[in-house]
């Protein structure tokens, strides 16, 4: 099947799969974002924000988007559950109740289902879904659109706190057939709110499959997210992801996002900088080996003055594996006393494995501050011997390094249960390499 | 059976020949200081002693409590009980000096066939050992040597030697670079682990160090070999007369 063919493919089922989808309010929408998708096709590596990441075999993939999969055995994937959270399951596309737990409700906290929260009529949902990240221009994002049928909801009112963190586990076990997966998430914090959210991605061998994940959040006035992202996905998936992040006035956003999974994938945050004073921290990284292909693709968009963003990426490489960090910045010309940096260093253990690392600093403003730098290399061999001469053997002093290496993306994290999240997913790579 | 036995042992780096021919014979508990000007082949030996990859010992050889040294990997040569405190300790961003050290502590006591520590014995030996180098607590808990000034760095080698407990702990340089205070810390820190099972050798430059820590027997180094063997007074002919007296220039061998 060539590309334009499975294009159509994908068309035709759209239509249909159009009347089983949730939310009847969100038809037009589908019908715009199928037509935007089946306009522009997939992204190709002539696009300049594509250059370093072929699709070509996705896009050519046959993935069913509407499969309904008999629920398989969950409690097996327990140990991707965060304890003592609020936690969303979605299996196979769809949530699972049985799984999902979400604690006493709390004044002004709504935590629920997508699937579940757009069968309802409520108009200040339909001002924020699929409003945060437009379809325009992003054809993978009108796909999701088009598809979507679970993910998670999260809104807070203004001056909520949310103590406990907000877990999203996305789990896929689908045995011989290959699905597509659209989720989204949509998070609004609303003025002097506070929350964490976590997005877990995971997924059985089987047949493949394709995640096509979107996320959306908007923080507001003086307002705290915490973001993390764990990809632990198949290693034989195939993963897109978006975050588009929108920050109001003296709004704060920090995100930590840590790949392991997947054949390929493509992780993208946009931030998008709307009132002055706001902050965003976005760190993140790839551990990977075989032939694994992980993009790490970011844009801190400022368009106000008084902003900050800090981007700090780290990929680790072993195999013949393939990272890629596109790092963007734009600072428009409104945008003064803007002040930016980034930083991206790959460790490579192998001499098969590649890593490239491109910034993309676009300033249009005088009197702003914008730094940025980036490395590759391997392990330091002054290291690896001070830490053998004390007794330490090769195999565990070059775990310890890594482990020194990656976990400058978790140095922020407060939250011990879900750094622990994190930690786990590099403590399980180091162990599958003995 | 010797302690350690040294026979005959060349050593090249990069194709050059450092080492030509080295002999020495290091017996339990005793302490042995190597002098010499830079360039001489101190830091060579004491590499090539901890097995640093890029030493090829192209003759000789070690024997240390019976076991064929040469044979055995770094790792393996500090199990046995031999210890290098570094003239330039390495900083390891990320890995906090605690961690390092329950990972190392535990490394060597199970090559040893000790029980491991576990957390709490692990803290208690550390702070008792601490204490004895003024080792502030707040050093424990940040990365391996990063953003310690000199002193500290040398501190952490000898505190490090204290919590390893090797039988043969080798000196290199530990006092270049130090300040009177930091180098009566660092000699009294190192008189504290003499003891009949521990031998050591204790590699300078200047005779300073030896006013602190008394050695048994001194060898002067030159151009990869041995030109004197003595007692603690040769030390003091070295403060005297320099290294010239044993016909060594010390510019052209700075050089070499």
């Amino acid at each position: 099947m060539t590309t334009n063919e499975n294009t159509a493919r994908i068309v035709e089922s759209f239509e249909q799969a159009k009347n089983g989808l949730p939310g009847t309010w969100l038809a037009n929408a589908r019908e715009g974002a199928i037509h935007s998708f089946a306009t522009a096709g997939f992204p190709t590596q002539r696009l300049e924000s594509w250059k370093y990441t072929n699709l070509n075999r996705l896009a050519r993939g046959a993935f069913d988007p509407l499969a309904e999969i008999a629920t398989p055995d969950v409690d097996a994937w327990s140990g991707l559950f965060i304890d003592g959270c609020d936690r969303i399951v979605i299996v196979n596309g769809r949530v699972d109740p049985v799984h999902s737990s979400i604690g006493a409700p709390s004044d002004g906290v709504t935590v629920s289902a997508l699937s579940e929260a757009i069968d309802e009529t409520d108009p200040e949902l339909e001002k924020q879904l699929a409003q945060i990240a437009p379809d325009e221009g992003a054809p993978l994002v009108a796909l999701n659109t088009a598809f979507m049928r679970d993910g998670l909801v999260l809104r807070l009112a203004a001056g909520t706190v949310l103590e406990r963190p907000v877990q999203v586990v996305h789990i896929v076990d689908s045995g011989d057939t290959a699905l597509a997966l659209h989720p989204r998430t949509l998070v609004v914090a609303g003025d002097n709110s506070e929350a964490t959210v976590v997005e877990t991605f995971a997924g059985a061998a089987g047949a493949g499959y394709w995640t096509n994940a979107v996320t959306e959040i908007r923080v507001g006035r003086n307002a705290s997210i915490r973001h993390l992202k764990r990809q632990s996905e198949s290693v034989g998936a195939y993963h897109t992801a978006l975050t588009q992040v929108r920050l109001d006035r003296d709004a704060r956003f920090s995100s930590v996002a840590l790949t392991v999974g997947g054949m390929l994938s493509r992780n993208e945050m946009k931030v998008a900088f709307e009132g002055e004073g706001a902050e965003c921290v976005l760190a993140g990284g790839s551990l990977l080996r075989g032939r694994q292909h992980a993009d790490s693709t970011t844009e801190a968009d400022h368009s106000v003055p008084h902003t900050r963003s800090d981007q700090v990426f780290r990929n680790v490489l072993d195999g013949n594996a393939h990272s890629v960090f596109q790092g963007g910045v734009i600072v428009r010309k409104e945008a003064q006393k803007t002040d930016s940096s980034q930083s991206n260093r790959n460790l490579l253990l192998s001499s098969g494995a590649q890593a490239d690392t491109k910034p993309e600093l676009r300033i249009f403003a005088d009197d702003v501050k914008c730094a940025h730098g980036a490395t590759v290399g391997d392990l330091d061999k002054a290291s690896m011997f001070y830490l053998e001469s004390r007794g330490i053997p090769p195999e565990q002093a070059k775990a310890l390094l890594i482990q020194a290496f990656v976990g400058e993306i978790l140095e922020d994290i407060a939250d011990g249960v879900v750094r622990d999240h994190i930690e786990t997913a590099i403590t399980d790579w180091m162990a599958e390499a003995q | 059976m010797s302690f350690l036995s040294i026979k005959n042992l060349h050593a090249s780096v990069g194709g050059k020949e450092i080492l030509k021919g080295i002999d020495l014979e290091v017996g339990k508990g005793e302490i042995h200081a190597i002098m010499g000007p830079n360039g001489s082949g101190k830091s060579t030996l004491s590499y090539v002693l901890s097995g640093r990859e890029g030493y090829d010992v192209t003759e000789g050889e070690i024997i240390f409590k019976g076991q064929n040294v040469l044979d055995m990997e770094p790792h393996e040569r500090a199990g046995a009980g031999i210890y290098l405190a570094f003239q330039y300790p390495v900083e390891i961003p990320g890995v906090s000096n605690l961690t390092f050290l329950k990972t190392a502590v535990n490394a060597v006591r199970k090559a040893r066939g000790q029980d491991e520590l576990d957390a709490i014995n692990f803290l208690k030996f550390a702070r008792e050992q601490g204490n004895i180098l003024e080792m502030k607590d707040e050093l424990l808990k940040r990365p391996v040597n990063v953003g310690f000034s000199g002193g500290e760095k040398k501190r952490n080698e000898i505190f490090q030697m204290a919590m390893l407990e090797p039988s043969l702990a080798i000196l290199d340089e530990t006092d270049s670079g130090l300040d009177i205070d930091a180098l009566r810390i660092v000699s009294e820190g190192v008189n504290k682990l003499r003891s009949p099972e521990r031998s050591m050798i204790v590699i300078t430059h200047y005779q300073r160090l030896l006013d602190h820590i008394v050695p048994d027997f001194i060898h002067v180094l030159a151009g990869g070999k041995f030109v004197a063997s003595g007692g603690k007074e040769l030390a003091l002919e070295l403060e005297k007369e320099g290294y010239a007296k044993f016909g060594i220039d010390e510019d052209a061998s700075a050089a070499a």
